[in-house]
């Protein structure tokens, strides 16, 4: 972090600041202890039995990790349950929107529907390079696939960035796929995501530092809500769109600008990316397949 | 209350007195990984049950606990073969509070470290323990230690210097 950055005095991240910003990473966890413990005293039965039938052995290996089971098995994931119907739209302003309740959603990872796929990281990137406008050349694709890992309370999916040069500029693009997104927004407010939702897509979460221009934040007719801004620090530029799809998936794209120019895509370039079809979880196999021929392609380390 | 009873007893007030704290650091090991973090407690907490008699005697208890999960992390991520994941209960939909944004921000940046290098920042700094200590517990030698600390901070520095939106809204 550079001597401007604000960021310094927030959160200083040298050995004395360390231990604050990793207290600051699990502020606030609530864990569920008694049912912690009630499975640590079952398992430890049975470890306990284990070692005086003199199998102490396998114990050792069953103590690792046990067979996922996911309550959700193959029913639908929101149960039939739909978003309530928005209290409120704006065609795009600095002013707060209503966001979908998504309290009756589930908070656990999705089940795959028969015949789909995860998209791939490298699909991400696909996707990514053809929603680009056309007249952009995009190349030094990666990405990294965290399927099935969970970023604290929900899983994170894929994000893929690229180069891109056209229009006399040149920069990166990057996409954050991410499922769920509203179950990691419960900060317990009202026992629902939704204060938390509305405060991450809301132009007053950015203060005066953060350099922030030309907010937006639109209830989309879909009910998907989406917020764009531009950032521009010094000779750092950058633009952005998150969008958060009317089923709790979050789509967000950013494109940096190279040194001292402007970033290769519009606001509305990004929100014509953002707001694509093609950002959707779940995928034919042949998606998947097809990015294969995506290269070269570098797959990001988790 | 007979002898086991009374174990047993002391074993849950332990338990319930230490779980919050472990669970935290757990989550840390994990680079935020929920599922992996319960998975990890109850597997060293169970160890500890199994193994009460002896644990009950130690005399810095928790700490030794910690140092126990900080190992077992490392043990599974050497054991493990598949994307296996406990997932039998739910997290509870009430088990998150303070900023969700800016956890899910360090916790993304984590997840970014190699297992061991989070191991050796939680060891440093979040148990607070010396370069020494940590490099016995985690079977490194000092010089090892201080250098991955200093990358893996280096590296965290990289991965949040674009969030700075998240980092200073606070």
């Amino acid at each position: 972090m550079g001597p401007d950055d604000g960021a310094e005095d927030a959160m200083r991240l040298d050995e004395d600041g360390a231990a604050e910003v990793l207290a600051r990473a699990v502020d606030g966890v609530r864990p569920p202890t008694p049912r912690l413990v009630d499975g640590a005293v079952r398992r430890g039965r049975r470890l306990r039995a284990r070692r005086r039938a003199g199998t102490a052995a396998a114990a050792c290996v069953a103590a690792g990790p046990v067979t996922a089971v996911s309550l959700w098995g193959g029913a639908p994931r929101s149960g039939g349950v739909e978003p309530r119907s928005p209290t409120g739209r704006t065609d795009g302003g600095p002013g707060p929107v209503r966001v979908p309740d998504f309290s009756a959603y589930p908070s656990t990872a999705e089940a795959v529907p028969p015949g789909k796929e995860r998209i791939s990281a490298r699909a991400t990137a696909l996707a990514l390079k053809e929603t680009l406008p056309w007249d952009l050349e995009s190349s030094q694709y990666a990405g990294r696939n965290q399927a099935g890992k969970w970023l604290g309370v929900v899983p994170y999916d894929t994000s893929a960035r690229l180069r891109v040069a056209g229009r006399g500029t040149d920069g990166e693009v990057k996409v954050d796929f991410q499922s769920q997104f509203y179950a990691q927004m419960d900060d317990g407010t009202d026992g629902s995501p939704r204060a938390g939702l509305e405060k991450w897509y809301a132009c007053a979460r950015f203060r005066a530092q953060d350099h922030v221009r030309r907010c937006e934040v639109a209830r989309l007719a879909d009910g998907s809500v989406l917020l764009t801004y531009e950032k521009r620090s010094g000779a750092r530029a950058s633009r952005h769109a998150d969008l958060l799809q009317a089923d709790g998936h979050r789509v967000a794209v950013g494109a940096q600008a190279g040194a001292g120019g402007e970033p290769p895509l519009t606001l509305g370039a990004l929100r014509g990316v953002v707001t694509s079809h093609r950002w959707r979880l779940f995928v034919d196999p042949e998606v998947n397949e097809r990015a294969k021929a995506l290269k070269p392609f570098e797959t990001l380390g988790g | 209350m007979g002898r086991r009873e009374e174990r047993a007893a002391e074993f849950h007030e332990f338990a319930h007195a230490a779980g919050p704290r472990l669970f935290r650091t757990a989550l840390l090991l994990t680079g935020g990984d929920w599922h992996e973090a319960e998975d990890l407690v109850q597997t060293v907490l169970a160890r500890v049950f199994a193994s009460w008699a002896r644990v009950r005697r130690v005399e810095h208890r928790e700490a030794y606990v910690r140092t126990a999960l900080v190992r077992a992390h490392l043990s599974v991520r050497r054991l493990r073969r598949s994307a296996e994941r406990p997932v039998a209960v739910l997290p509870e939909a009430a088990g998150r509070d303070g900023d969700p944004a800016l956890r899910v921000t360090l916790l993304q940046a984590l997840a970014r470290l190699s297992p061991k290098d989070r191991a050796v920042l939680v060891l440093r700094y979040w148990e607070d323990r010396s370069v020494q200590q940590t490099a016995r517990e985690l079977g490194l030698r000092e010089g090892t230690v201080r250098n991955r600390s200093m990358v893996a901070l280096g590296r965290l520095r990289e991965l949040l210097a674009d969030e700075r939106d998240v980092l200073t809204a606070r």
